[in-house]
């Protein structure tokens, strides 16, 4: 239920996502340490997967190096676990693809997420449609199921989306895969949160191409919260400690200033 | 009892669906929507007919193979001749229906991905025909060993990104495409080309392809006056297979058998048999078979023809396998070698290495059956684009 606190107590989030595992198990820990002591409000946990058909050429790597150094799913959860004991109070949702939920059993997978002290899911490539089986094993296990709302979703799909999504909905600011862009297509965003915003009252936030501190200023103002990934990730797998913590700090003071 | 499948969330019994990103949804709810439109509509499947017939070079011929059958000593062995079409496969059939609903969606930009490179050899060919842009996402590995159809899809004006990811094969094509379509979904259609991926593609490709089916049943009815005793195809997706199955799935008497890729045998690890050697997971937006790993990642796969080298395999397939309609078994590199050299010296005809993958299993089928007996083989696609790849492997 941290998820639903936050969102009591707090108006903006800076939503932060890594890759477990991501360059090696060690590294990624203290990444993730980094990330929720600078100003992480709800981190994101990456689970690695084969075929991460909604990720962009940084995270692709992430997944690719995870997989290759031989992480499995109980280091996942051992990092998760490990986080929870660190940072009681911080939202942790697991990003991953359907299919290892899906191939170890969705409540096996539920089951094993929240004794690691997971709060719950984002499942890129599973719509609310087809999310009833792992909407059912969450519930018995007190988890959130976090549904994506994309500029395409039109107003029959984002009611769908809102009455679906627990405590929050992560809306994805372009048509595209995620990574680092240069220029977010912020006007169309605009319209697109102003139509969410009559349709749904669950807090949303922005992610996909966010990477500066003038980008999540700007999406803050319109929503309740950035995420930033792939900058993130690509920083910890150049090793540059000190401009991530830089990073992290000044992205989450631009955010809490809105 | 008539066969209605998919239902109207797009699933086979318990395989198909639509697991994509969100993105992603109302393309596909656009596309089952214009579906639904050009299936009342009698002008589409006019023209469609048309380029089958005066572009394509349908119907193709359903022709008695005397000397296989001699050679298998049971039943009559019939090969359907989709490696006379145009471009060499029986791909074109779909690429064609697509291409012309890209047209009435209004949309100009096509993108695809191939293995063997007929998938996108087809597309460019359908795209060149209409007008349309049309970018082919093929793997290193494939666009290596299948230089000649890179040739031929850049000659027909279309671009080919060769993708460098992951195993560089067909799976990571798809990735790519799928990449391509969350990206550009707005002014471009995805002409999948199998019967994989969310729903509606498999059913869409399906009908695409049930031609071959329909024609067979009509031919073989005009020449042996009854329905075959069974049916064979090679199986990597799985379009060939679903388009001559389809019309026969209701007439239980009608063995159906899918011939996967066994590669170096299923106990060596390195084949692309998703049904005889994988598990049920969740990949390319449809919930079928798979070759994964216990935690769920999907494993490399190995096979000699780039066109059956697939970690899955259609939503349909695992269906009429779960439920026991069809039987699907196997074929190793060295047996497709066979078979393609069989094919060729006792009937003239050089197969492509995909179906090459089903001659063995025709000819014990044939034995099986016996005397009296008809086997129909669908030769889905022609040898010339494997010839550089064969040569490496046999000595005449």
């Amino acid at each position: 239920m941290r998820l639903e606190e936050f969102w009591k107590r707090n108006k903006k989030a800076l939503v932060s996502y890594m890759m477990a595992g991501y360059p090696d198990y060690e590294t990624s820990l203290s990444a993730f340490k980094i990330l929720l002591r600078e100003g992480t409000d709800i981190l994101e946990v990456g689970f690695p997967f084969s075929d991460p058909v909604a990720d962009g050429p940084t995270i692709q790597l992430a997944h690719e190096t995870a997989l290759k150094g031989g992480i499995k799913s109980r280091h996942v959860f051992e990092i998760c676990g490990r986080l929870r004991e660190e940072f009681p109070e911080k939202p942790i949702l697991l990003m991953t693809y359907y299919n290892p939920i899906f191939k170890m059993g969705v409540e096996n997978f539920c089951k094993r997420a929240k004794s690691a002290g997971v709060d719950g899911f984002i499942v890129p490539d599973l719509p609310p449609e087809e999310g009833f089986e792992l909407k059912e094993a969450c519930r018995s296990e007190g988890l959130s199921l976090v549904f994506l709302a994309s500029p395409t979703s039109g107003e029959r799909r984002l009611k769908l989306i809102c009455s679906h999504s627990d405590h929050m909905v992560y809306f994805v600011s372009l048509t595209g895969t995620t990574g680092a862009r240069k220029e977010l297509p912020i006007q169309r965003l605009k319209e697109n949160l102003q139509l969410y915003r009559s349709l749904c009252e669950k807090p949303v936030v922005v992610g996909f191409g966010i990477s500066t501190q003038e980008q999540a200023k700007e999406i803050a103002q319109l929503s309740d919260g950035v995420v930033v990934g792939s900058h993130f990730v690509r920083l910890v797998g150049e090793g540059k400690w000190q401009e991530l913590s830089e990073s992290v700090r000044s992205i989450s003071e631009a955010i809490r200033s809105c | 009892m008539k066969y209605t499948l998919p239902d109207e969330r797009g699933y086979f019994g318990e395989f198909g669906g639509k697991f994509v990103p969100e993105t992603l949804m109302y393309a596909l709810e656009e596309l089952e929507e214009a579906y639904r439109r050009v299936k009342e509509d009698r002008s589409f499947w006019e023209e469609l007919e048309y380029y089958l017939k005066n572009f394509a070079g349908r119907p193709t011929p359903l022709y008695y193979a005397r000397r296989l059958t001699e050679y298998a000593g049971g039943a009559k062995i019939y090969i359907k001749r989709e490696d006379l079409l145009h471009t060499g496969a029986h791909k074109i059939n779909n690429t064609l229906g697509q291409a012309l609903l890209t047209k009435k969606m209004g949309k100009k930009r096509v993108i695809a991905e191939t293995g063997a490179g007929q998938h996108g050899v087809a597309t460019a060919t359908a795209c060149a025909l209409l007008g349309l842009e049309c970018v082919v996402y093929m793997g290193e590995e494939d666009a290596e060993r299948q230089k000649l159809n890179v040739f031929r899809m850049e000659l027909l004006g279309a671009q080919v990104c060769v993708v460098k990811s992951g195993t560089r094969t067909l799976k990571d094509a798809i990735n790519e495409a799928l990449r391509d379509w969350v990206t550009n979904v707005e002014t471009t259609h995805y002409i999948i080309g199998s019967v994989v991926g969310p729903h509606p593609f498999p059913m869409l490709v399906r009908d695409f392809q049930k031609v071959i089916g329909e024609e067979t049943k009509a031919q073989l009815y005009e020449l042996e006056g009854r329905l075959p005793d069974a049916v064979v195809a090679c199986v990597g997706g799985g379009s060939n297979a679903m388009g001559i199955f389809y019309p026969f799935v209701e007439h239980k008497e009608v063995l159906l058998v899918g011939v996967e890729a066994g590669g170096l045998g299923i106990e060596s690890g390195k084949h692309a048999s998703s049904i005889r050697g994988g598990s049920v997971g969740v990949l390319h937006g449809m919930k079928s078979y798979f070759l994964q790993d216990e935690e769920g990642q999907i494993l490399p796969t190995h096979s000699i023809s780039a066109g059956l080298d697939y970690p899955g395999v259609g939503p349909e397939h695992a269906y009429l396998f779960k439920s026991g309609r069809a039987k699907y078994v196997y074929a190793t590199d060295e047996e497709a070698l066979e078979g393609f050299k069989l094919l060729s010296r006792l009937e003239g005809i050089i197969p492509a290495l995909e179906p090459a993958h089903a001659v063995l299993r025709v000819v014990e089928l044939a034995k099986d059956v016996g005397k009296g007996g008809i086997v129909v083989f669908n030769l889905s696609g022609r040898g010339d684009k494997d010839m550089w790849h064969v040569m490496k492997h046999i000595q005449l």
